[in-house]
């Protein structure tokens, strides 16, 4: 059977790339539809409007912007064969839904939450129709095939002001699709790819491998046997690896801890720094004890950070320690910005994204949600730093700043007292 | 014998909560006093004033009087020994008592000499009425109870500080369950949960010897060594349902029910409430967390104190207490040092020295601290303030377009270029 990927031309901002390129699970979505689609034994075609696919006969239609697992398909494929009609692809409404749900374009039924994923059989192909046309066709003449992707749900607990206190579920099944419009799209997703793809590779694994990887009851250590590491890895015995994915040549250094995230080929993970829920691109290093947490990282990134969460960071940007995508609202759910407005994401916790070949200097704190566009250079404020020093200092008498130097205190401020030092 | 402990009025600033909700180990004051009282087979009456204690010989005492288990049973046996009708609980001056001593409304007796002695509000009254007036009982019963002073044991650990001015200052960390204290300030309250170690582990032992032994030859067996800290982190209590990841570490610690502890986390020599979060990679040592608390990712928390249901995101924070349901933000920093003279706490409307180099603010119940600011020591940070960022502090609107490879600078909450910034004219 054939399946035809439909060009919507969506970009994803602020990288400008087309949604074909968006970094999911350390592929682009279109190398990661294709190999989802080829495993299902489906030959992939492409197609710019309605013209471009058979009149009538048996086959898959899909937007480019569209993110689906393999057993999404397989279990599509199974629940319409018998079906001599058009079929979409519906998934019961769960936390596999909801986790990755604002912003998408997706049509919400009682229960249920249809995708852009069509069965076409039993009809004839009308001529001419771009995708948005397409879709209303084909969205008007399907009945819904309803998936139900049954997840385990992890609580992860909210960062924010309460009470009351609230949890985000975190949906743990490889039965998983959605739309692809939005950077925050890649953050979402990417929380959850780590597991799947794990979860995909020990299903193919033979059933005596996986049971010894899988044996004991403390789920952290089992969720440890079950990590994959590349070839060639140089890994410091102190490093920590739990229920994640290593390329080939990863470096990790001493106390370094990778936990739940895809690590992509020659990443160099330096001393003390932790990963968590992460997607990692190739060729990107870290520099000594830094944290992120649910950060997407496209490939050749230069990463420090105290600690960076919920964000994505384009190829080849350098961040320093002091930058700051702040994550927690506070009064607010974060809005961000999508088609020239403000919209409203729904969620307390999410950090921001920075273009592609960005260099973001110190002392640079974003609120939640902003986005800086490609090639972003940022420094710090003149008044900020400190250029000049004295040559000599008197014993315990008082300094500050000013003006980018550092002065004794009675000649700036005549007649302060500092609080440190009042007797 | 009953205890009446009578109504003071006493308010702990800046929580404006009567005495008795203070935060104590992981429960308040009130349960400290009935729980010591039913180890004893004392009933605890609680009265308005000091007149309403009827039965003679009776125990009274103020509300904000806190005594452990121990310092009560003591004395309690101590006054029978001696066959005493008339007393008031008194302990010798030691490392524990100067402690918590700063900002004590106590009676020293011999202060400066050998025989120096610290007399608390707590009596064991003989015959005779008693005043409407607490002011007045006090008075009276200073006259009418001698001070019988209660014998007790402590191990001094040293914990060396910072060096100032070439000077070595160590802070003398006291183990030991006896433990009397009038708690007016939220200051006892951080001075009290850094003992809370001593006096909810002495207590352990001493009321579960047969657990404590089997725990203690357990650690030994387990790791085949006599290494006192693999020892130690073989001495913990779990509650039930607790989840703790295979890399964090555990030492000398209790944990209530259902805590999770992350990955990478190090919880030494502390008490941890129920349902307690402990994400991975944080850090807390010697301190006291309430029931329901979130500590983040790469927290890090030595001796504090910190009442229930707080969001704690702050990356550092050291000798503070923290109220009820607070949301700190990793970019609050709650300073904790002073390099020359003591920290100074507001006390009864005045500013009181502590005695104290090292010791951080108070945070009142509902507080948000969002905000990129530092706060000096010994400062009272009321409920329910709402602390955000000041505009030119953080970048809220980014540019649709900035020049590509040109270096940009906050300015005003926006991003400009560093050459516009150049050329304005300086003010």
């Amino acid at each position: 059977m054939k399946a035809y990927l439909v060009k919507t031309g969506v970009l994803i901002e602020p990288f400008g790339d087309e949604v074909g390129e968006a970094y999911m699970g350390g592929q682009s979505l279109a190398e990661t539809t294709s190999s989802a689609l080829r495993w299902a034994d489906l030959e992939i075609e492409t197609a710019s409007s309605s013209s471009d696919l058979p009149l009538s006969g048996d086959y898959l239609i899909l937007p480019d912007s569209l993110f689906l697992t393999r057993r999404c398909i397989r279990e599509f494929l199974g629940a319409t064969a018998s079906l001599r009609e058009i079929s979409r692809l519906a998934l019961l409404r769960s936390a596999a839904t909801d986790y990755s749900a604002p912003l998408q374009d997706t049509a919400e039924k009682d229960d249920s939450v249809a995708y852009d994923l069509y069965r076409f059989r039993g009809a004839e192909m009308p001529r001419d129709l771009s995708w948005p046309n397409l879709k209303i066709f084909l969205a008007s003449r399907s009945r819904l095939a309803t998936l139900d992707p049954r997840p385990r749900i992890e609580q992860l607990p909210q960062s924010r002001p309460g009470p009351p206190w609230t949890t985000l579920e975190l949906p743990r099944t490889t039965l998983l699709a959605a739309e692809v419009r939005h950077w925050t799209h890649l953050v979402w997703i990417n929380h959850l790819l780590p597991w799947v793809r794990l979860e995909e590779h020990w299903e193919d694994r033979p059933g005596l491998k996986r049971s010894l990887r899988s044996r004991g009851r403390n789920p952290y250590k089992r969720a440890a046997r079950r990590s994959i590491i590349g070839a060639n890895c140089d890994i410091h015995p102190t490093a920590y690896v739990e229920g994640s994915i290593l390329g080939d040549k990863v470096k990790l250094g001493p106390f370094a801890s990778v936990r739940d995230s895809i690590i992509g080929p020659g990443v160099e993970i330096a001393d003390l720094t932790k990963f968590k829920r992460c997607v990692v691109g190739e060729g990107c290093h870290t520099l000594n004890d830094s944290y992120f947490i649910g950060c997407t990282f496209y490939p050749g990134s230069t990463l420090a950070s105290f600690m960076l969460r919920n964000s994505v960071l384009g190829r080849r940007v350098f961040i320093t320690s002091g930058v700051m995508f702040w994550d927690e609202a506070i009064e607010a759910p974060v809005s961000v910005r999508q088609a020239g407005g403000e919209v409203d994401t729904g969620r307390w916790q999410l950090g921001g994204c920075a273009g592609h070949e960005c260099v973001l200097g110190t002392r640079a704190i974003f609120l939640p949600g902003r986005a800086v566009p490609n090639r972003t250079m940022i420094v710090m404020r003149p008044e900020e730093g400190v250029v000049k020093l004295p040559q000599s200092a008197e014993r315990l008498v008082p300094h500050v700043y000013h003006q980018g130097r550092i002065r004794k205190m009675a000649e700036v401020l005549p007649g302060y007292e500092p609080k440190e030092i009042e007797p | 014998m009953k205890m009446y402990i009578y109504h003071s009025g006493t308010a702990l600033m800046p929580f404006g909560d009567d005495v008795l909700e203070a935060q104590l180990m992981l429960g308040t004051l009130a349960q400290a006093q009935e729980r010591a009282c039913v180890r004893h087979g004392v009933e605890l009456v609680r009265i308005d004033k000091p007149s309403e204690a009827l039965d003679r010989p009776c125990l009274l005492a103020a509300d904000y009087v806190y005594f452990s288990e121990k310092a009560l049973g003591d004395f309690l046996k101590t006054a029978a020994e001696k066959k005493a009708s008339a007393a008031a609980l008194a302990l010798k001056r030691c490392v524990s008592v100067e402690h918590t001593l700063p900002l004590q409304d106590v009676v020293l007796n011999d202060w400066e000499d050998d025989r120096g002695q610290v007399v608390y509000d707590l009596w064991l009254v003989p015959e005779g009425p008693l005043s409407d007036d607490p002011g007045l009982v006090r008075a009276a019963l200073a006259e009418r109870c001698p001070a019988l002073t209660v014998p007790m044991r402590e191990v001094v650990h040293a914990v060396r500080l910072p060096v100032i001015d070439e000077q070595e200052r160590y802070f003398k960390y006291p183990f030991t369950s006896t433990i009397c204290c009038h708690i007016s300030h939220w200051a006892h309250l951080l001075w009290l949960s850094q003992l809370a170690l001593g006096i909810a582990w002495n207590d352990c032992f001493r009321n579960h010897k047969l657990r404590a032994a089997g725990k203690a030859i357990w650690a030994v067996l387990r790791r085949m060594s006599f290494n006192k800290w693999k020892i130690l982190s073989g001495m913990n209590l779990r509650g039930p349902g607790c989840d703790v990841h295979p890399t964090a570490y555990l030492e000398f610690s209790r944990l209530g029910r259902n805590v999770k502890i992350g990955a990478g986390a190090c919880v030494r020599n502390s008490l941890v409430g129920d349902d307690v979060v402990i994400a991975d990679h944080a850090v807390v040592i010697n301190s006291v967390i309430g029931n329901g608390c979130y500590l983040t990712e790469n927290f890090f928390m030595v001796s504090s104190l910190c009442y229930p249901g707080s969001t704690l995101g702050n990356l550092k924070m050291q000798m503070a207490v923290i109220g009820r349901d607070v949301y700190l933000h990793g970019w609050c920093s709650l300073l904790d040092a002073k390099f020359v003279g003591d920290i100074k706490v507001m006390h009864h409307g005045k500013r009181v020295g502590t005695g104290r180099s090292f010791m951080a603010s108070c945070v009142g119940h509902r507080a948000v601290l969002g905000a990129k600011v530092l706060i000096h020591p010994g400062r009272e940070i009321p409920n329910d303030l709402l602390m955000v960022s000041r505009p030119e502090d953080v970048i809220a609107e980014v540019p649709e377009s900035i020049p590509p490879r040109t270096p940009m600078v906050r300015d005003a909450g926006t991003l400009v270029t560093l050459e516009s910034l150049n050329n304005r004219p300086k003010t």
